[in-house]
């Protein structure tokens, strides 16, 4: 099973971590500095994979621009699952207020809930 | 806790400080330039993507960090949608895509900038790194 993480640095041990750089940023869970498991140099507005590719696409705490909305579209195989979480905050069109255009772009079924604690997760199943 | 997240009734999710020293300021999104005061002693500005939850586990630790200087070194804490607002306010800055985003600048000079939710003492020597320049 192919699983994309957009943006990820390792958190899901089976994913294939797509990130512009080499190595972690963030420092939690890993110190800042220390190489990516399964990486694949990219960004998710342009995605070097082939169409139909992963069943699973995630995007926690990363930007979604309109451009990763369509890539995901086009990578995500028909019945793959996409989730999506993000802070609850309108200050940016690229957190949980893009949710709506990965929903657009892909189609499907899709469940979005926001939580007390200020998140908003999105759960998408591909046509 | 002396900071908390207040959401608006456009959904907007503002961080607010109780009862912080007045040397750690929240610092408005997206300036049009940058404000004239940062441009006097020692500042650390966190500055933290809206879209990433991560990022604001930073804010206790800059809090934190902030005031083992007793008031050596200012505080800011921006919020940012898009990397390139941060460098209309620091022109220097040159961090693309991660977050959160650290810039130590002294008298409006950026001496140093880096990326992450940091270890507590790290971040402190990053800090007493740019007193010492300043010394």
């Amino acid at each position: 099973m192919i699983h994309i993480d957009i943006g990820g640095e390792g958190k899901y041990p089976a994913a294939i971590n797509l990130n512009p750089s080499p190595t972690t940023t963030i420092g939690i869970g890993a110190p800042v500095g220390i190489p990516i498991p399964n990486h694949v140099a990219g960004i998710g507005e342009s995605m070097p994979f082939a169409d139909d590719f992963a069943e699973i696409i995630m995007v926690e705490s990363t930007p979604i621009y309109p451009a990763t909305a369509r890539e995901i579209a086009r990578v995500i195989k028909p019945g793959g699952r996409i989730r999506l979480f993000h802070p609850t905050d309108s200050s940016t069109p690229y957190g949980h207020l893009a949710h709506q255009d990965v929903i657009q772009a892909v189609g499907g079924k899709s469940y979005t809930y926001n939580s007390a604690d200020g998140t908003t997760t999105t759960l998408i199943i591909a046509p | 806790m002396s900071y908390s997240f207040q959401a608006t009734s456009d959904d907007r999710a503002e961080l607010i400080l109780d009862a912080e020293p007045p040397y750690c300021r929240v610092l408005p999104m997206a300036p049009p330039e940058r404000e004239p005061d940062l441009n006097d002693g020692i500042w650390l500005v966190l500055a933290y993507a809206a879209w990433s939850g991560p990022d604001r586990r930073a804010i206790p630790l800059a809090l934190t960090v902030v005031k083992r200087f007793g008031g050596q070194v200012h505080l800011g804490i921006r919020k940012f949608s898009e990397h390139d607002e941060i460098r209309v306010w620091c022109p220097e800055a040159k961090e693309k895509w991660a977050s959160p985003v650290w810039l130590v600048s002294q008298d409006g000079k950026l001496v140093d900038e880096f990326v992450g939710v940091l270890d507590e003492e790290d971040l402190v020597a990053k800090v007493q790194q740019a007193l010492e320049r300043e010394d």
